[in-house]
């Protein structure tokens, strides 16, 4: 059996055995013979003496194992000096051997060998070692191991037959069966002694019963081996593990304890004890196996396990291991998260607000009459309003107006509550998902999640939502109406958002007043929502759910109360044996924001590492501290006051590892104080760099800082903060350029240490009045307006004149002056009085503002009144807010030039035009002229030699018209049109309508006849024309 | 094509009013036929371009000034557009690649590449070259620059450039070593004068001689100011009396403004109005070196002969950090503190030795 045992811890023990192997190998060298005998001798020896004195050996021996083995074989070697040779001498050697308990089995094997070799073969059987152990505490006389001998080495044959490292049951049992009958043989032989040395132990069996029988449970974790157990309250003890050595010795005593209490019957074949021990001995292997492959695995080294203090409690471990069985499954519990383990299950056990609870609570209960068909409770009614009042009491205002309105018009047409969604919204760990869980369940509803974690595209949503909403699970059993809570929302895409809220509100348009179930006969995508939907955000000022924020009944958390909060951390502490006081607890919730969640496993941590929560701890913790994320204003806050010596403030652990804290003490002179005592400039500094870090956004945060320092108030003299400020506002500025120009974001760690310095330098005490600094944007804004207006000036500006021009240039030095030269002073009469000098100045005015796209727009101030604006304007480029207003031209003036320039842009473009169609005309002359002129000159004239011969027919009729109408507009003459026929003569061309030609025909032949008659025929397909095509000019209707 | 900086402005190099010798032997070089890279420096207003027309008219002829504005759009590697307006004609194109920002060195090899793959049709009758302008090459970033220098030999078959700038400082040595560098120095005070004149007297206006002086000293020897300047006090007043008043820029005569009120007073609070018109400069798109330049010019006729140096040193130390930056107003701000802090403190030093 014990050989079983053996096996089993094999595994375990199989370093430390090496470790007394090697001590036991030099040991044998030496000493041989005097092991043995001294082995022997310390055997007969400690029975003889007392039978505690015996515990205290077997104690002693497994606490020192290997190593003190030397000491206790001195004690022995002086043990068989003064107790003389008749215990030594006496044949049996191997019981002395076998005795010794704390050997195991590879020692004793190799202890075997050598006493082989001296005095012939022994049993290997570990049955029989237990037999021979038991032996010389009883009769440690010369006689009794002869007799025992034979029957030893009975079994020992059998033994060594079947695979040596396990016997079978059937042999171990037979063993212990041989074992009883000669230990009762003996003890019916020589009851004086046995009888002594019975009472001795069962005097001691008695003295410490409490000892014994009751499982010795630890608080706190033991020095060595130990195994954890959670109850089933979350308490959580531990078991003191014995050395496998120790438990071994303990059964044997144990085993014989058992026996002598009365004679044997021999009833049955295996004595009823024995089954017992079996049995219960088996389950202990198995458990304690359990125990140490997880102990095993905590604990990682076999070290720990030398140093195991006394097997006082092995027998109670045996005893007691119906509560170990119990508490091990229970530990396997242990191992889920707290969060989840001490979730609220009901509705009373929230922590969160209870004015909140209700409300929601209230809600979901108006859907009631819809979902569960309940008529309402009239007499409810007061009650709730109370509720309500009370909790607006505690709400805030605008949520007053929410309520009240419920109030009033508390259902719908179709029954349902007015605000069809609930949204609750607050920063992470407050319980709202366990709130809506809860209240859903309570409201009797299925809840129904979708998280982040769910796919939220649209059509994945709407199906979602539909089946929720309008379907029930056939296949469950449970019949309970949905309530879908929608989690995470603000992390939603806008589309699904969108769809929801159509999902809604198509439900709530395209519903005419009827029931229910005619909802149904319509399109299936207008469907009625009939069940509530919760829906939870943290940031519901997200902008996808702006729209839905309207339609939804909108509950803020408010942080949860910490003291409320550490009471039932304290509570959960307790059921964990977590060592903790309620100051610590609330250093806890006040350094995680309240936040439930990071609480609890904060606190689990704490416990998982088997520490003891205190307020130090919690100081120094990392743990349970969340990014601050704060708005900007609080930053710049913070940034610009001079902190209170009284607030809270927590260092930065990796600091205090890096023993900066240490400096910064010595540098303070105050001892352990530097991290707590935010006025400590080391202090102020983490402070500052973390608020930095937690922005994130460096630029805008800088700009804040620079467009609010010079408002502080500070002494500053010779301005050496300013320069100070103004170097690190460079500093940032490069960093910052550098970091978009090459991408690099390895300079941005330095950015969170200018505001340190504005802190330092600009700090009071006093609070800061701060404005959003929007200087930087309105002036952005500002400056790519100007920038827009020049590059349109510019881009529309003629060519010749841009070639000469750049922006730069342009806004420093021309613009300027030609907003002065633009502003002549003319005589308000009529153009057609200007004498010839105005007349060269007013055509000068125009032509410059037509070469940089200038013009006179008529618009409408405020006052009505009507005003000639330079467009685009330039004013807004050119003129400073300081430069005095000078003088503008008239109104008349303005619209005098502003037509001016119309008539004389529609005079170029229509040059323009016509000279596009000469060159056009020119372009494609080439089939007409070319038969005239032959086709001599065609191939090797260059390009703009052929462009050049039309000219040459064209010029005579051409040169009187365009000298004539560069002129006079007004008078219609001949010329323009006799331009036109003879321009377009080639136009025949493409004119190949009819009527239109026929039409022009005779016009053109009754002109030509007039003037140039017969001189330009055209030859063209077949024979002559002189046809051409009439254009009707815009200057003809001028 | 009006105003009298464009009316009047020389389209031949035999025209030219000043540095006539170099512009005898700009045309040598056009008719020697080995025609370089060209790197033309000089202050504004002195005629820089002007100058690059005439050599252009005199290379290929009137067909030059046959201009037309051409909208490029080139995609960066990020696959961001940038839109870029040339200038060009058959024979040259004309761009201003500081517009695209960072991105010019996309532009740079985009251009040049096009422009100069493209072999001139007719090779006989013109040039067997294309010109391309580059204006204002001193603010092209260094990855143009050393973009641009090995296109310049690459391509110098087909194409010459004509880099255009105001000072060398800022273009990479690599690039000056590859270009003959022709510097247009800003003409004389009396050039301009005499300039004044023949413009007056073509115009049919007769410019008293101490008016026109006056204008020229005014004009920083910028030409093309002083010829504006002229235009305008003919519009404001006419006929010229000399002791007219000469209109100058607004923003000039706003950061002098701004410049007393940092002399006046150095406090916290005088920072932030001064902070307001640096802001007001800066959003009528006045360049921030040239309200760095012009505040430098007006503080330093402001105080004493023994801090001028210094401040100048500052000035120029801010500056240089203002090129490396990409917020104009910190610098001009860091400056302005700075010159308020060496002012002061030479205030008080004045008053411990008026004391004593």
């Amino acid at each position: 059996m014990e050989e079983d045992f053996e096996d089993r811890y094999a595994d375990e023990l199989e370093a430390m055995r090496e470790m007394e192997m090697d001590f036991e190998a030099s040991q044998r060298s030496q000493s041989q013979n005097r092991t043995a005998l001294s082995q022997t001798g310390k055997q007969s020896h400690a029975p003889l003496t007392n039978g505690s004195q015996n515990l205290s050996i077997t104690k002693s021996t497994a606490t020192t194992s290997g190593l003190s083995q030397p000491k206790s074989q001195s004690d022995p070697i002086a043990a068989l000096n003064t107790n003389g040779k008749s215990s030594s001498a006496f044949s049996g050697l191997p019981n002395g051997f076998s005795r010794e308990p704390e050997v195991d089995g590879l020692e004793r094997k190799a202890k075997k060998r050598d006493i082989e070799e001296m005095f012939g073969p022994l049993s290997d059987s570990e049955d029989e070692l237990v037999i021979d152990a038991a032996l010389p505490t009883i009769a440690p006389t010369a006689k009794r191991p002869r007799k025992l001998f034979p029957d030893a080495s009975k079994t020992t044959d059998r033994a060594t037959t079947s695979p040596p490292p396990s016997p079978t049951p059937e042999e171990k049992a037979l063993a212990k069966i041989m074992l009883h009958r000669q230990q009762s043989a003996s003890l019916a032989q020589q009851p004086a002694e046995p009888t002594r040395a019975l009472s001795a132990n069962s005097g001691q069996d008695t003295a410490w019963p409490a000892g014994y029988r009751r499982l010795q449970i630890l608080h706190r974790e033991p020095l060595g081996l130990s195994a954890r157990i959670t109850g089933q309250d979350g308490r959580r003890v531990y078991l003191r593990m014995k050395d496998v050595v120790g438990v071994e010795g303990k059964m044997k005593n144990k085993s014989i304890f058992k026996q002598t209490p009365g004679h044997p019957l021999r009833l049955l074949a295996v004595p009823v004890e024995m089954m017992q021990d079996d049995l219960e001995s088996e389950r202990h292997m198995r458990l304690v196996k359990q125990a140490q492959t997880i102990s095993a695995s905590i604990n990682g080294g076999l070290s720990k396990k030398l140093g195991t203090s006394a097997g006082d409690e092995a027998d109670d471990e045996m005893e007691d291991d119906d509560d170990t069985g119990k508490e091990a499954a229970t530990k396997e519990k242990s191992s889920a998260l707290w969060v989840d383990q001490y979730a609220p299950r009901r509705y009373t056990d929230l922590l969160s607000d209870d004015g909140i609870n209700r409300n929601l609570l209230f809600w979901l209960k108006l859907w009631d009459h819809l979902v569960f068909g309940k008529e309402k409770k009239q007499r409810k009614k007061p009650k709730l309003e109370q509720q309500q009042k009370q909790a607006e009491a505690k709400n805030l205002k605008f949520k007053n107006k929410f309520q009240q309105e419920e109030q009033q018009e508390e259902l719908d047409e179709n029954n349902r509550p007015v605000h069809k969604i609930a949204l609750l919204c607050g920063p992470p760990g407050l319980g709202k998902t366990t709130l809506a869980h809860i209240i859903a369940g309570h409201a009797g509803y299925n809840v129904v999640e979708m998280n982040a974690s769910d796919d939220r595209s649209v059509e994945v949503f709407r199906n979602k939502l539909e089946s929720s909403t309008q379907m029930q699970s056939v296949l469950v059993m449970d019949k309970r109406p949905n309530c879908l809570v929608i989690d995470e929302i603000d992390g939603a895409p806008t589309p699904a958002i969108n769809c929801l809220l159509a999902f809604i509100k198509g439900a709530s348009d395209n519903k005419t007043p009827t029931e229910a179930g005619t909802a149904t006969a319509k399109k299936t995508k207008s469907k009625n929502l009939l069940r509530p939907i919760i829906c939870i955000c943290n940031d519901p000022y997200v902008p996808a759910l702006r729209l839905l924020r309207q339609q939804a009944f909108v509950t803020h958390f408010p942080p949860t109360l910490s003291t409320r909060l550490a009471a039932r951390l304290n509570e959960i502490a307790r059921n964990n044996a977590l060592r903790t006081d309620m100051t610590a607890l609330m250093a806890l919730c006040g350094k995680a924001d309240n936040d439930i969640r990071s609480c609890l496993n904060t606190l689990q941590f704490i416990h998982g590492q088997g520490r003891v929560l205190s307020l130090a701890l919690v100081q120094s913790l990392s743990v349970g501290q969340k990014d601050r994320h704060k708005g900007f204003f609080s930053i710049w806050q913070d940034i610009f006051k001079l902190p209170q010596p009284k607030r809270k403030q927590y260092a930065n652990p990796h600091d205090v590892a890096a023993g900066k804290a240490k400096i910064a003490t010595a540098a303070d002179g105050t001892l352990g104080l530097d991290t707590s005592n935010p006025t400590s400039t080391t202090a102020r500094f983490y402070n500052v760099v973390q608020l930095a870090q937690g922005a994130g956004d460096y630029d805008k945060l800088m700009q804040g800082i620079f467009e609010n320092y010079l408002e502080m108030k500070f002494k500053d003299p010779r301005l050496e903060a300013l320069n100070l400020a103004s170097d690190w506002l460079i500093f940032h500025d490069r960093l910052g350029s550098v970091v978009a120009r090459s991408q690099n974001y390895t300079f941005y760690r330095y950015l969170p240490y200018v505001p340190v310095v504005f802190h330092l330098l600009f700090a009071s005490s006093s609070q800061p009045r701060l404005k959003y600094p929007n200087t930087a944007y309105e002036n952005s804004v500002k400056q790519t307006r100007t920038q827009n207006l020049l590059s349109t000036v510019l881009s529309e500006v003629s060519p010749s004149t841009a070639c000469f021009l750049d922006p730069r240039m342009a806004v420093t030095q021309i613009l300027p002056l030609l907003l002065i030269i633009l502003q002549p002073t003319f005589r308000p009469v009529n153009t057609q009085l200007f004498n010839a000098q105005e007349k060269r100045h007013m055509k000068e005015l125009i032509n410059t503002m037509i070469a940089y796209n200038l013009t006179y727009n008529q618009e409408r101030s405020a006052e009505g009144q009507y005003n000639y604006v330079l467009d685009p304007n330039l004013d807004s480029v050119v003129r400073f807010s300081s430069t005095p207003p000078t003088k503008q031209m008239t109104y008349a003036a303005k619209q005098l030039i502003a037509r001016e320039i119309t008539l004389e842009k529609m005079r170029r473009s229509e040059a323009a035009v016509g000279g596009k169609n000469r060159d056009m005309k020119k372009g494609t002359k080439p089939s007409a002229p070319v038969k005239k002129a032959g086709p001599a000159a065609q191939s090797k004239v260059p390009r703009h030699l052929e462009k050049l011969q039309p000219k040459k027919v064209q010029d005579e009729p051409e040169k009187p018209t365009r000298d004539f109408f560069g002129r006079i507009i007004k008078k219609k003459s001949p010329g323009p049109k006799l331009a036109d026929t003879a321009t377009s003569t080639d136009g025949v061309d493409a004119n190949n309508d009819p009527g239109s030609s026929q039409s022009s025909k005779a016009e053109a032949r009754r002109e030509q006849q007039e003037q140039l008659a017969g001189k330009l025929w055209y030859k063209f397909n077949q024979g002559f024309t002189n046809a051409v095509r009439k254009t009707v000019r815009i200057q003809d209707l001028l | 094509m009006s105003l009298w900086v464009d009316k009047y402005r020389p389209s031949s190099l035999s025209k030219l009013d000043f540095h006539k010798d170099q512009a005898a032997n700009l045309r040598k070089l056009v008719q020697g036929g080995d025609f370089p890279h060209l790197l033309i420096y000089g202050p504004s207003g002195a005629g820089k371009k002007t100058r690059i027309m005439c050599t252009l008219r005199e290379l290929y002829g009137s067909g030059v000034e046959k201009l037309r504005i051409e909208h490029q759009s080139f995609t960066t590697p990020s696959k961001k557009k940038i839109e870029i307006s040339t200038i060009a004609s058959n024979y040259h194109i004309e761009v201003n690649p500081s517009d695209a920002g960072f991105y010019d060195r996309v532009v740079i090899q985009e251009l040049l590449k096009t422009v100069a793959q493209t072999q001139q049709l007719d090779s006989s009758a013109q040039k067997d070259f294309k010109v391309v302008l580059l204006t204002e090459v001193d603010r092209l970033t260094k990855d143009a620059q050393h973009a641009l220098r090995r296109t310049m030999e690459k391509y110098s078959a087909t194409c010459r450039l004509i880099l255009c700038t105001n000072s060398t400082s800022k273009v990479i040595p690599a690039i000056r070593s590859r270009c003959l560098g022709i510097r247009v120095a800003a003409p004389s005070i009396d050039e301009i004068c005499q300039i004044l004149q023949t413009v007056c007297k073509k115009e049919g206006l007769s410019l008293p001689a101490q008016l026109g002086k006056r204008i020229a000293e005014k004009s920083d020897r910028n030409l093309r100011r002083a010829l504006l300047m002229c235009e305008a006090c003919k519009v404001q007043q006419y006929p010229f009396s000399e002791t007219q008043e000469i209109p100058v820029p607004d923003w000039e005569v706003f950061l002098r403004e701004t410049a007393n009120a940092i002399v006046n007073e150095q406090t916290p609070q005088r920072l932030m109005e001064v902070r307001g018109q640096l802001y007001e400069l800066l959003t009528h798109c006045i360049p921030p070196d040239v309200i760095m330049k012009g505040l430098l010019k007006e503080l330093i006729s402001n105080c004493d002969g023994q801090l001028k140096s210094e401040i100048t040193q500052v000035a120029s130390f801010y500056e240089h950090r203002l090129q490396l930056g990409s917020k104009p107003i910190y610098h001009l701000e860091a400056f302005v503190v700075k010159f308020m802090s060496i002012y002061k403190r030479f205030l008080e030093e004045g008053f411990d030795d008026m004391a004593f």
